[in-house]
């Protein structure tokens, strides 16, 4: 009885007990290191697109942003506080909306006066050398020092007005949603300014 | 003692080329397909499976004599999984950029037939060394496969190798290669070849790889079957 | 409601398992040669990928992220899925031993199977709910199943082709699944509104 069942439970259990005793060792080796470094990428990423900021406040989540009543809509995730100088010169809007293959996470840099400071693609699954292309400067810099009177629209020709995005062409679906996740970011950046 | 090297010798270069992984035992193929959008992600990958290769195989061949034959599935896929995590953990700490590229193909590499295999067909019945040197040959033979077949599929869909420019300011390369279909067609065209240049007598061979998974993914199945006493 | 048709809907089409992701491509390319099997290895598959969602997803909420047990989500999964596939080995041995017996050795191999593993790895990922969790695994084994029973189609004519020797086997069958994957591409743009 012993032979058969127990001793060979027993063996398995003190094989497990070891392994996740490593396990538990290295988790304690490297935890503080991927924090870490999680935390400067994040950095970066923000920094990125709000070049002229010094630091930025941990992000607020959507369900605290709609509990004060700001213009929040399902594509925001969070949104942080740039500052210089510990004060508040614009915000890094996290938004994720729709694209071609999935969705595409943004970060919005955008100033207090609702200018965007810079546009990136966290992630995304769009296709490469096609959508792809929507994180590149050629697309994305057409949002920089933008303030629209009217929201961000996609068109396929030239640009004529300043809230006029020109479509990756090829991509039309990876530049719609790429503006939906800025035209939203803008909208919330304009009501927790103060509706400008 | 000649005898004794050249036989270490050949259990290394038994994983390269008679029993490549990738190409003859056709084993692994999931991270073969997926990451192979470029060359290093190829080696990264590579790199980080011969890791838990290497180190289940050694752990399994030093426990083997006590290791009861009823659980010994249990403890196969215990001591894998833990040598994966470890890889995991490391990569997220040390290199993040390369654990950002290879995503969930590092956890799944403790479902990584190969490893399996490998632990069932030879650390289970081997000594520590030779354990080490087989694991050390096929996790090169695979790491050399997948590099190829990144290379490939990089110089052709990105016109770059292992980030350096190649062809991409000659012509434009065809994305094809680097998309899933792109990725099929070029691992089987890479066997084929393989197989034209390496298979002298084969036409047996051939025949045995039609069930895809040969020796590999049934022989092991077939093990955890005698394994659990059902 | 409207999520979840979209989660099902997505996996499997848009990013079906094997001809997307390369995720059960071992017994997609080994299993796929006559349709009857197909059908029954892909059955249990979905059935094991339906249950291992399941119970992964409750062992990740209420085991390993209360206490932050994250790091050992890869070894504890994998030993829920293995002791998952031993039981339904045993049921099946006991209540369908014909299907039991047609599965033979492809049977345990459900457990070192990418698919069953990368769905719960993907839920985490993707922080879903456990309806998500469990339909996302029930859209993956539907579209393996989709590719599975295609291929073996693909395959049974494959057989009378003449075939030139170092294609044979494993070569020709990844060029057709190439092609396969391609037409699957198609689904690409499908959006759910």
């Amino acid at each position: 009885m012993f032979k058969e069942i127990i001793k060979p439970a027993l063996i398995l259990f003190i094989i497990c007990a070891v392994v996740t005793g490593a396990l538990a060792y290295v988790n304690g080796v490297t935890e503080p290191i991927i924090a870490e470094n999680n935390r400067l990428a994040e950095q970066e990423s923000l920094k990125e697109v709000f070049p002229g900021a010094d630091g930025f406040l941990d992000a607020k989540s959507a369900e605290e942003l709609t509990a004060q009543g700001f213009a929040v809509t399902e594509r925001i995730s969070k949104v942080y506080e740039a500052q210089k100088n510990g004060e508040t010169i614009g915000y890094v809007v996290s938004a994720i909306s729709s694209g071609y293959g999935g969705s595409i996470h943004l970060f919005v840099g955008i100033s207090k006066e609702a200018s965007i400071t810079g546009v990136s693609l966290v992630s995304h699954n769009e296709t490469p050398g096609l959508g792809s292309k929507g994180a590149e400067p050629a697309f994305k810099d057409q949002y920089l020092g933008k303030i629209p009177e009217k929201e961000f629209t996609v068109v396929k020709t030239a640009a004529k007005a300043d809230y006029e995005i020109q479509a990756i062409s090829g991509a039309t679906t990876t530049s719609k949603g790429v503006t939906n996740g800025v035209k939203d970011a803008v909208a919330l950046v304009r009501s927790m300014a103060g509706g400008i | 003692m000649a005898e004794k090297k050249n036989s270490k010798l050949s259990i290394f270069l038994n994983g390269i080329i008679k029993e490549n992984p990738t190409f003859r035992l056709l084993l692994g193929n999931c991270p073969s397909l997926a990451i192979t959008t470029l060359a290093k992600n190829g080696v990264g990958m590579g790199a980080a499976a011969t890791f838990v290769l290497v180190g289940s195989n050694i752990v399994i061949s030093l426990i083997r004599k006590i290791t009861p034959d009823k659980v010994r599935i249990p403890v196969f896929i215990t001591v894998i999984a833990g040598f994966t995590t470890i890889v995991q953990l490391l990569l997220a700490a040390f290199l993040p950029e390369l654990n950002k590229q290879l995503g969930i193909y590092i956890p799944l590499i403790v479902v990584n037939c190969i490893i399996f295999a490998r632990a069932e067909m030879f650390a289970q019945k081997n000594p520590p060394v030779d354990s080490f040197i087989d694991g050390l040959g096929m996790g090169t033979g695979f790491t050399i496969a997948i590099t190829i077949i990144g290379s490939v599929r990089e110089i052709l869909g990105s016109g770059t190798w292992m980030g350096i420019p190649v062809t991409v300011n000659l012509f434009e390369p065809a994305t094809f290669f680097i998309l899933p279909p792109g990725g099929f067609m070029i691992m089987g065209l890479l066997i084929a070849l393989f197989n034209k240049l390496f298979s002298e007598k084969k036409s047996k061979t051939a025949k045995e790889s039609e069930s895809g998974c040969n020796g590999g993914c049934p022989g092991c199945s077939k093990a955890m079957h005698g394994g659990e006493a059902s | 409601m409207k999520e979840l048709f979209a989660i099902l809907i997505g996996a499997m089409f848009v990013e079906n398992f094997v001809l997307s992701k390369f995720l059960g491509i071992c017994p997609f390319l080994g299993v796929s040669k006559k349709t009857s099997t197909a059908l029954g290895m892909s059955g249990a598959v979905t059935f094991v990928l339906v249950l291992s969602q399941a119970v992964t997803w409750l062992t990740n909420e209420y085991l390993l992220e209360p206490r932050g047990l994250e790091y050992l989500q890869t070894i504890a999964f994998i030993l829920v899925i293995a002791a998952l596939v031993q039981f339904v080995e045993t049921v099946l041995k006991k209540m369908m031993p014909a299907l039991y017996k047609a599965l033979g050795v492809y049977l345990p191999l459900i457990t070192t199977n990418c698919a069953v593993l990368g769905s719960a790895l993907i839920f985490v990922e993707r922080d879903y709910t456990f309806i998500q969790s469990v339909v996302f695994g029930l859209a993956a084994g539907l579209g393996f199943t989709m590719a599975l029973i295609l291929f073996s189609g693909i395959r049974e004519r494959m057989e009378a082709c003449d075939i030139p020797e170092a294609f044979k086997g494993m070569p020709i069958t990844l060029i057709a699944a190439s092609l396969v994957s391609v037409t699957f591409m198609g689904f690409a743009g499908l959006i759910i509104k």
